[in-house]
């Protein structure tokens, strides 16, 4: 399994297929923007950073797995490779 | 087997980046068995430069992906759905990268001891 | 668990150095090491002693400089980032004949080499992107 982090809303749109069935997406920094964007529910693999969502004033959705720092270090030991796409 | 993978992903141009990332690579292949994966809009960086080199605000570093086998780096890949994206099939290419399909990257991925993403 | 950090982002047109700052004490609270910090790209300008944002603005530079010091982290950065924009050590400032020199305190500078020592001998290496 890989953790893909994405840090834009553009990143996700560009990168956003490159996750195969069984890694994670993890939306941090401006990636959170993506919430609000398009609808993320159907597609289990995705977490979001809290923090990174309250910072911006953004609603923690409903449906989707927002995470805290803590659970983003727990994931990349979970993971054999973290992957960070910028754009 | 490869130790280090570098993904570069920056496209060349206005920022330094896409020129620091090969830096990075060029200084893991002295240490290391590395491969290279130009992914998005890194691909744009093996597109032949037209200016003369007084020309630029940046250098052409580009002209280094010629010498890589030199760096005795020769696992050199582009993203196949990047290069349809950027319609790089019809552009003159400093070097012509493995394509790998998505499956393939995984694969690839999969197959590497380290990740470095630029 | 081993990690090592790759960041990449400026402080003043990217998250990456407060992700990192918050990824990393995360980290280190959960009992892990850090093996190393490379600041490459703009990340650099972090480590620049002249600085000086406005009082009610975070601070990045204290931060990184006393999670450094609490835990005891190689702070590096690398060098040819730092000449192109300008964070120079005292040695650098003098073999470039500069007038000063600005490489805050707890951060040092060093070469790629570094970053794929790390990058081998860490247990995972995590990019911060631009």
């Amino acid at each position: 399994m890989m953790l893909h982090t994405f840090n834009s809303s553009d990143a996700y749109r560009l990168h956003g297929h490159r996750p195969s069935a069984e890694d994670l997406i993890l939306l941090i920094e401006d990636g959170v923007f993506a919430t609000t964007q398009q609808d993320l529910t159907q597609d289990k693999r995705i977490r979001v950073l809290r923090e990174d969502l309250a910072q911006r004033g953004l609603p923690e959705p409903t449906a989707i797995t927002c995470i805290t720092y803590s659970d983003w270090v727990r994931l990349t030991i979970e993971s054999q490779h973290c992957l960070s796409w910028t754009r | 087997m490869t130790q280090l993978l570098f993904i570069l992903s920056h496209p060349p141009g206005s920022s330094i980046y896409a020129q620091e990332a090969f830096d990075a690579a060029l200084a893991g292949s002295a240490f290391s068995n590395i491969a290279i994966l130009f992914v998005g809009a890194g691909c744009l960086q093996l597109i032949e430069p037209k200016l003369a080199v007084e020309a630029h605000q940046r250098k052409d570093f580009q002209r280094g992906f010629r010498a890589l086998p030199d760096y005795d780096v020769h696992d050199v890949y582009g993203c196949e759905d990047s290069f349809k994206q950027f319609g790089l099939h019809n552009q003159t290419l400093v070097i012509q990268p493995t394509l790998l399909t998505r499956v393939d990257i995984s694969a690839h991925l999969n197959a590497a001891q380290r990740v470095l993403c630029f | 668990m081993n990690f090592a950090l790759n960041i990449q982002g400026s402080p003043h047109t990217s998250n990456s150095l407060w992700s990192a700052l918050n990824f990393a004490q995360a980290c280190l609270r959960e009992g892990h090491r850090i093996h190393r910090v490379f600041f490459y790209h703009d990340a650099v300008l972090v480590a620049n002693t002249l600085l000086a944002p406005p009082q009610d603005e975070m601070n990045l530079t204290t931060a990184w400089q006393t999670l450094g010091q609490d835990y005891n982290l190689d702070l590096c950065l690398c060098v040819a980032s730092c000449l192109r924009r300008g964070i120079l050590n005292d040695s650098e400032a003098q073999r470039f004949e500069k007038t000063t020199s600005n490489l805050a305190a707890g951060f040092n500078i060093s070469g790629l080499g570094q970053l794929i020592e790390a990058s081998l001998v860490s247990d995972r290496v995590i990019s911060f992107g631009a």
